[in-house]
Parts: C-alpha cells; structure tokens; sequence
C-alpha cells in the first residue's frame, strides 16, 4: 500500500474540511481525486505530506507513518502543487536543478536527472530562459520538472493542467501515463473530467471532507445510470449536485 | 467609480501598517520638535554652555577671576581630570567644553611669551564658539590692562576686569498683539512635518499604485469601458482624499500640542502651507507609485524623504547650508516649504507685499505638484501600451 | 546540502535587481546628500551676514560702537559680520517688525538691542555688543588711570587701535586622538540603518522557506532535508550580499565622502559583519513571527529601522544624548545605536573597552533574533497553509 489513511480529521477552526476521511491507494495506480471547490482535496494532499496539522487519524505513505522528519519517505515522493513554485531569478535549468539538488546529492547523477527532466517536459529550448518570460503552459510544464526530476516512486500533482493549451495538455497526461509505466505511483487531482476519464485507474470523489463515491470510471458511470452517453461529468453533477460552490 | 470605490477597499485593507507608519512618523516630527523649545516669549535667553574647567594654576589671582567669571556664565560640570573620564562625558556630551588652565598662566600674562590656555571642544557648535569669545575677551582685556598699565597689581587688575566683564547688554524682546511668541516652535513642527507628510504620502500612494499597477488588473481596467481620464480621475481623488486624511491628523495633532498658538494669523498660513506642500507630496507619490516595487518602496521613500529634508533646512537650518546646497534644494518642493515657514513665522505684519511674497513660494509648491502629476500622467500612458 | 543551496539562494538574491539596487543605492544617494548639507557646517566663520539696524543720536556718534561698527561692517571686507542700516527710531521698528533686520540697537540710557526672537543670530549681536561696550568700559578704565597721558591725541589713538588687536591665547588640545565632532554621527547611523536594510533580504529568504508564505517553501518542506540546513544556507547567502554592499558603501563613505571613520580597519570591518548579521537576523524575525501579510510585514520592518534610526540620532542628533542622559538603558536596548556608538568609539576613543561594549551588545541582540527565528520556524507542521 502506497498511501494509507485512515479516519483523519482535520479543521481549521470550527471548519471541519476532513471529516473522518479515509484512503487507500495501491502501488501502481493512477488515483483521481475529484471533488467541487473547498472539499478538502488540497487540505488531504497536505496531510498526505505532512504540511498540516491533524486533530486526528493516521497517515502511512510506503506502509510508514508519514511525519515531517520522515526523509526516507520523502525521498521518494514528488510534488506538483496548484500554484506555479519556481524563482523567478532562476532560469529554467538552475530552478530543476535546484530542487533536485534537495533530493539527489551526487552532481553527476543530478545533472543526468535534470536533462531528463527537461527532455521530458520539452522544455529543451528554453533552458536558460526566465519564468518570466515563459507562457502559463510552459510554466506548468517547468512547475512539474520540478516535481518529478528526481524520479519519485509516489507523485502527487494537484491541478497540474490549469490554463494549459491543447498540445502541453495532452503532452502532460501522456508524460503522467509513461511516468506510471516507469513505476510510479501517481495521484492527480483535477476539475477536468475527461483527463480523469482519459488516464486514471481509479477515481474517489470527495465533497465536505468526505468520499462519496469511488471506483473505476466504468463503475461510477454504472451507479448512475446505463445510458451510453453518460459522461463522468453527469456522475459527478449527479453526486456533488449542481449548485455553485465557494 | 469602480476604480475610486476599489481605492477605497485597498485602502482599508492596508490600514495596519499605515497606522504603523503615521503613528511612527507622528512620533518623530512630535519629538522632536519639543526638543527644540525656544524660550517664552518675552524672555531673551543665551544657551548656558556646559563647561568642565581644570585650573592648576591655584594662586593665579588673575586665573581665580577668570574661573569665577566663566562660572557665571556657563553650567560647570565637575570632572576628574583623567583622559578615559574626559572622553566618557564628551563622548556622552555630558560636557560641551573644556578649558586647562596651566601653572603659571596669570604671571605669564606679564611676560613677553604669555602661556596658552588648553581647549577641548565639540567643534562647530555655537556653544563652544561662544566660549571662546568668552574666554578670548577676557584674557585679551587682561592683556590690554598689563599692555597700558604696566605698573597694575593683580588685585585690581582683576577687579577691573570683573567690572568690564560683567557688562550686559540688555536685551528686549518685542512682543507683538497678534503674534504669539510660541510661533518660533510651531514653525519648527510644520518644519519637521515636510519629512512625515512625505513619507506617509510614499509609502501610502505606493502601497495603492503597487496594487493597482499590478498587470492583470491593470490589463482588466484597461478593457473596461472607461476613458483614461476617467480613471486617472478617480485615482487622483482617492489619493487626494487619502491626502486630506493624513493631512487632518498630522496637522491636527498641532492644535493639540500648541492650543492656543495656533489661533493666529501665522498658524493659519502655516497650515495653509501645509497644505500646498502635500499636494505636492501626493503628485511626487503618484510618479514613484509608476515605478516602485514593493522591495524597494522603503529605500525610495527614505532617500527621498531625508535626503531632502536634510538640504532644504529641515534638520539642519537653513541658514546654516551653504549656497550651493541651497541651490540644489530649491529644486525640491521641500526647500520651499521650510522657507516659507520660516518667513511666516516671523512675519507681524501681512502687508500685500508680505503676503504676495509667501504667496509666491506657495505657488511654487504647488507648481512642483503640478509638474509631477503632468510627467506621472504621461508615464503611465506609456505603460499603458507598452510590451509589458 | 549547504553549498547547493547557499549557491542557489545567491544567484537567487543576486537576481533580485531592485533589492540589489535600492540596499546600495540608498545609504550611498543618502549619505551624499548629508555630506552636501554638512559641507558648509565645518567652517562656522560661513554664517551668511546679519542685517541689523542702528538708531541714530549724538550719543551714538560718539560711542566707541560706531567705531567698532565702521570697522565690522565694512563692504569690502569679506569677514565682516553685519550690514548695517542707520536710521531713526521709527523705522527701525518698522524694519524690525517687517523682518529687514534680526535686531536694531539703541543708544538711549545705554546701549540697548531691539529683537523678536531668541535666536542664534539674536545671541551674536548680543555678544557683540556686549564686546564693545566691555572694550570701551576698559578704554575707559585704561584713560582714568593716567588722565594726562592720554590727553595727548596720539597716545590716544594708540589705545584706540590696540583695542582692536586681539591675540590668541587658546590652544586646542585634543582628548583623545580624534576631535569630537557632531556630523560624523550621522554618517555611522546611516550605516547602522544600512545594516538594519538587510531586514528585507531576511524577509525574501524566509519567505521562500515557508510553506505558509510561499509555494516554493511548501517545496522545501516536502523534500527530504532539514530545515535547518536550507536556513543556514539561505541566510549565509543573504549575509555575503549584505556584507558585501555595507562594505560598498564604507568604502564610499571613507573614500569618497572622506567621513572620518579613524582608521582600525579591523574593527571597522568586525563591526560591519556584527551589524549586517544584526540587520538580517532582525529581518527573518519579524518575517517569521508577523502572521498577517507581505505589506504588514514589510511595514513593520520600515516602521522599526526608521525608530530606531531616529533615537541613534539619525535626523536630530541630540535625542540620541537625550535618551544617553536620561535613560540610558535604552541606549543600550537599541541595536541601531549600538552600531553607531560602536563605530564612534572606533574613532573617538583611545581604548577598545566602549568598542567592545557596544560589538557584545550587537552580537546579544543577533543570537536572541536568530534563537527567536529559529523557534517559530522550528515548527514542523503549520495549522494552515
């Protein structure tokens, strides 16, 4: 078992955003996280890492209880967060070298990784280029080198496609999938249904610090109804309804 | 006025540290303006120098005179006469000025090669300068008197000179119906008001702009269907009212410290300066809100703020820069200001000619405001089709 | 793990053109500025003339002041002191009233002098008038005592001129090997406020090592390394570049400006770093522990170098002797005045004791900082990021 949680509660105040939350996550799987805006997928991802803190429960990543002082597990995880995490003053090359650096101790090993890093993500011809001058696609694409130079057993990308064109998009998943060939295990979060659709194995679907439904694509799909034209969208609308969120 | 009610929300939303910075700025122009008392009116005082003296030359009548004598006129410190205590009071300025008086000075005086007296002094101030004419006029008195009347005994050589010495201009202080004589220290706060008003129009107008000038809004109230002048408009009223507002506090606080003093005629011009100085403050706040980031705002401010209140007179008179300096202030708003001020506060009679005169600097001022909203309209035109 | 990350984080702050720019560039704009306006200072003889005006009666034009008065206030002369208007006694007090002269000066009962405030102008007059009335009181004096001698017009005239004659009898010794000097003081709280600056450099390094205050901190936080390591490395980054510009701006400020610092480098250079790690420990402090945002923070930081600064007497030099007088534990407590007095006792004093005094003082108030920082960010877990 790659990541076990089991009943964990976390709040911010009175705000109960995990409420009695469990997961299980197997070697090998690309795990889908989906859920509206403010169902607690961001707050279990920094639980998952040890970020916050927790009123109660357990976390194991690697069947190990997960703490901020758990480097051997850390070694082994990489991130991908929501907002772009990269230094301006650093080009594109320096910044995947930077935080690979924090994994990967050797320089020889290092610099190998990064270059397959930036084959990776295409980013070939922009390594001395500044953020600043990298469109929002580009950016995500460096903002996931980043995350995964190191090659971790276990990443975890939330929303890694936000304002990203067509070709990075499909780019991306096919870089997640082939990254999974590799070994990883992954977890994706995302409001887009038909990347969820596209490349995960397995889907949970959160709504107020709760799972409300899980299973493969195929399975949600049937809990709904047989119609062959039931998209994983009309799933998730017919479980979390349709009102606006926050 | 969606951009003014913006103004209004980010405005709000900066409170705390603005409270930090008119609170800070507040203290400081209070301070040190009450630290720089004047005398009452109607009473003319001489700042009394303190002086620590070492007289070795314990039978020198004349030396006992000029002892006594330099006593009367000056706050006489007591100091052990060793190097690490002398350096410990002037280092902590408990003592302004020292004077060694050698053996044998007072029969020396007598001879062809008098001994000289040893000095220790905070150079360049006027205390220290004053002690010396004290001290100057007394030993070239005594000189005179040995020079003339050879044959003098020192008794009454030092009789003499007490008499001379204690001669004592008297002075009177003219007191005027309309004019307080507490001007001189209300004149020292507006002074010390260029620095604040400047500073929280920096630091305010920037925090603003900043916010404003960040590019996806800036990029999103271009796309609105807004004329330009519109915006700019409702930009320069928010700050003009953000303006008023630090202007009522800090001025305010005036009334509170100074109360009756400020019902004249020359408070009421100095507040009116004031006013004249902050719109000039809040357009140069506007040009540098174009540029500034949020790093480098506080270096700016300061270079800005010091750097021009110290050549325009602020902390330092005046009178007391040279031509050049002066020169080179007078192209700052600052300069102005502090010399308006200053003219007001002596000022009894408000003849035309008097008035049109701090007229004059006042409009000044307020053409230094005009000139930087000008060049921060057309800066901030650039930018607007700029490939940022 | 240190090197990698101290490299980083200096390109990092190197990148950074505005703090670069704005950190050197203030203390440098800044202290050519204090150096245009102390110019003129040095030389006290440079006070611009005083307009005063003269009543004008019989016993005016027999007065030994008319005397002494023609010869001060001649045109020509460069070292004359006043310009003079004569006048009658109403105008006088119209010019008085009108601001034209600082004073005028009656001879009726005596000598008397006219003003309306108590100023430094006002006191020279005074003085000098004062002066002359003393001179013609030992004039007088000196003919008295040999009625006969002086009846003769040229033994006369002889004294007359001796009068104006004046010799020297004062010899400036010094106390210590520098004379005490009141502007110097500014240029050393410039540089105690140039170390305090280094604030925001600390401000930037925690920033990016907190994942409460940045992505790229939450970054740092879920990688296998120490927290602990990546500050050192941070702040040993921030501090070569902070070191760096102070000693820029010394060397501008000793070179250049030609302040006079006395001349121990060492001690000079030791108390720089003291204050740069002064400076940048203040920073990380206040970043760590102020929870609210960017603005706050930086706000804070503004607010307290700017106090600081001021009670070294930075904008007023006599509030820092007023604290020193009356509560002196204060000077102590402020970390901008201990850099200053450290560099004054550097110049002033024979000895190191006050020197080391003040260095002990910095180097408290640094270890304090950094314990402090170290136990907010010691935290491992946050409650919200």
């Amino acid at each position: 078992m790659v990541i076990k949680i089991n009943d964990l509660v976390k709040k911010y105040g009175d705000l109960v955003a995990l409420d009695h939350f469990s997961l299980e996550v197997k070697e090998g799987e690309i795990f889908g996280l989906l859920g509206p805006n403010g169902s607690g997928k961001t707050t279990a991802i920094n639980c998952i890492l040890a970020l916050l803190t927790i009123n109660s429960g357990t976390v194991e990543v690697f069947d190990k209880p997960m703490s901020p002082d758990a480097y051997d597990i850390k070694k082994d995880i990489g991130v991908v967060f929501q907002n772009v995490a990269v230094f301006n003053e650093l080009t594109v090359y320096e910044n995947i070298n930077y935080f690979c650096g924090l994994y990967v101790i050797d320089k020889v090993k290092r610099a190998a990784l990064v270059e397959e890093a930036i084959e990776f993500v295409g980013l070939q011809e922009f390594r001395k280029f500044y953020p600043k001058k990298l469109s929002g696609g580009l950016l995500r694409r460096l903002n996931i080198a980043c995350g995964i130079a190191h090659k971790p057993k276990l990443i975890i990308l939330d929303e890694p496609t936000v304002a990203v064109d067509p070709q990075s998009r499909n780019n991306i998943l096919e870089g997640i999938v082939r990254l999974n060939k590799q070994g990883a295990t992954i977890i994706y979060t995302t409001h887009y249904m038909e990347e969820v659709e596209e490349i995960c194995t397995r889907i949970v679907i959160m709504d107020r610090g709760k799972i409300i439904a899980s299973g493969t694509t195929q399975e949600l799909k049937e809990s709904v109804g047989s119609d062959e034209n039931t998209t994983l969208n009309d799933v998730f609308l017919n479980l979390t309804g349709k009102e606006l969120r926050d | 006025m969606q951009v003014f009610k913006a103004y209004i929300i980010i405005a709000k939303k900066n409170l705390p540290q603005m409270l930090i910075y008119v609170g800070i700025f507040l203290f400081i122009a209070v301070m040190i303006s009450s630290l720089n008392k004047t005398p009452p009116p109607g009473e003319f005082s001489q700042a009394k120098t303190k002086l620590a003296i070492f007289n070795n030359d314990i039978n020198g009548v004349v030396s006992k005179a000029l002892v006594k004598f330099l006593s009367d006129k000056s706050e006489i410190v007591t100091l052990d006469n060793n190097s690490e205590k002398i350096q410990d009071a002037l280092f902590f300025r408990n003592v302004e000025y020292i004077v060694k008086i050698p053996v044998g000075f007072s029969d020396s005086l007598r001879t062809q090669n008098p001994i000289q007296l040893e000095k220790i002094s905070v150079p360049g101030s006027t205390s220290s300068f004053y002690t010396d004419m004290l001290i100057n006029n007394f030993v070239n008195t005594t000189l005179r008197y040995i020079k003339f009347e050879p044959s003098i005994t020192d008794v009454q050589l030092a009789s003499n000179i007490q008499k001379d010495m204690s001669i004592n201009t008297p002075v009177v202080v003219k007191t005027y119906e309309t004019y307080s004589g507490n001007t001189q220290n209300v004149v020292y706060y507006f002074n010390y008001l260029a620095y604040s008003l400047m500073a929280i129009s920096i630091l305010g107008v920037s925090g603003f702009m900043i916010v404003f000038g960040n590019i996806d809004i800036r990029r999103r109230n271009l796309c609105a269907p807004m004329t330009s002048r519109s915006m700019n408009f409702q930009i320069l009223l928010g700050n003009m009212i953000f303006a008023a507002v630090a202007y009522i506090i800090l001025v305010g606080i005036s009334f509170f410290l100074y109360g009756s003093d400020m019902f004249t005629t020359n408070a009421a011009l100095l507040c009116l300066n004031a006013g004249a100085f902050m719109f000039a403050a809040i357009s140069l706040s506007l040009l540098i809100g174009n540029f500034a980031k949020p790093n480098s705002i506080s270096a700016i401010t300061n270079v800005i703020t010091l750097g021009t209140c110290f050549i325009s007179g602020v902390f330092v008179p005046q009178q007391f820069l040279g031509s050049a300096v002066l020169t080179f202030a007078s192209f700052t708003p600052t300069y102005w200001y502090v010399k308006t001020n200053n003219e007001i506060g002596t000022m009894i009679n408000f003849s035309s000619e008097n008035l049109m005169r701090v007229g004059g600097y006042a409009l000044i001022e307020l053409g230094f405001g005009l000139l930087f909203l000008i060049i921060a309209f057309f800066v901030s035109k650039r930018k607007r089709v700029s490939n940022n | 793990m240190f090197l990698h990350v101290f490299v980083n984080r200096l390109k990092c702050i190197l990148g950074d053109r505005q703090i670069i720019f704005w950190t050197l560039m203030f203390p440098i704009l800044l202290g050519t500025l204090f150096n245009l306006a102390f110019s003129n200072l040095a030389s006290a003889e440079n006070f611009s003339k005083i307009s005063i005006a003269v009543v004008d009666s019989p016993a005016y034009q027999k007065s030994m002041l008319k005397t002494v008065i023609g010869f001060v206030s001649q045109a020509a002369s460069s070292d004359s002191m006043f310009v003079v208007t004569l006048t009658d006694e109403k105008q006088a007090i119209d010019l008085l009233k009108n601001n034209k002269v600082e004073g005028y000066i009656s001879m009726k009962n005596g000598p008397k002098l006219f003003v309306k405030q108590s100023g430094i102008n006002q006191t020279i007059i005074k003085s000098f008038l004062d002066t002359t009335s003393q001179m013609e009181s030992t004039f007088n004096s000196i003919v008295k005592s040999d009625p006969v001698k002086y009846q003769n017009p040229i033994n006369l005239i002889q004294l007359q001129l001796s009068l104006t004659s004046n010799a020297n009898l004062l010899k400036e010794v010094s106390a210590s090997k520098s004379k005490p000097d009141t502007t110097v003081n500014y240029f050393y709280t410039l540089i105690a406020m140039a170390c305090l600056y280094g604030g925001f450099l600390g401000l930037k390094e925690i920033g990016a090592l907190q994942a409460d205050l940045s992505t790229q901190g939450a970054r740092i936080n879920v990688a296998p390394v120490h927290k602990m390591k990546v500050l050192m490395g941070s702040l040993a980054a921030a501090l070569l570049v902070n070191y760096a510009e102070i000693l820029v701006v010394l060397a501008y400020l000793i070179l250049v400006l030609k302040v006079n610092f006395g001349d121990q480098i060492g001690y000079i250079l030791l108390l720089s770093l003291a204050g740069s790690m002064l400076g940048l420990s203040l920073g990380a402090f206040v970043t760590a522990l102020v929870k609210k945002g960017e603005g706050v923070k930086i706000g804070i930081l503004t607010g307290v170098s700017m106090m600081l600064s001021f009670f070294a007497g930075m904008m007023y030099v006599d509030i820092k002797y007023l604290i020193t007088k009356n509560i002196p534990i204060l000077g102590y407590l402020n970390p901008a005045n201990l850099i200053t007095d450290g560099f004054y006792s550097l110049y002033f004093y024979d000895d190191h004791t006050r020197f080391f005094i003040n260095l002990g003082g910095v180097l408290v108030f640094t270890t304090l900082l950094c314990v402090g920082t170290y136990l907010v960010l010691r935290r491992r877990r946050y409650a919200s990021i």
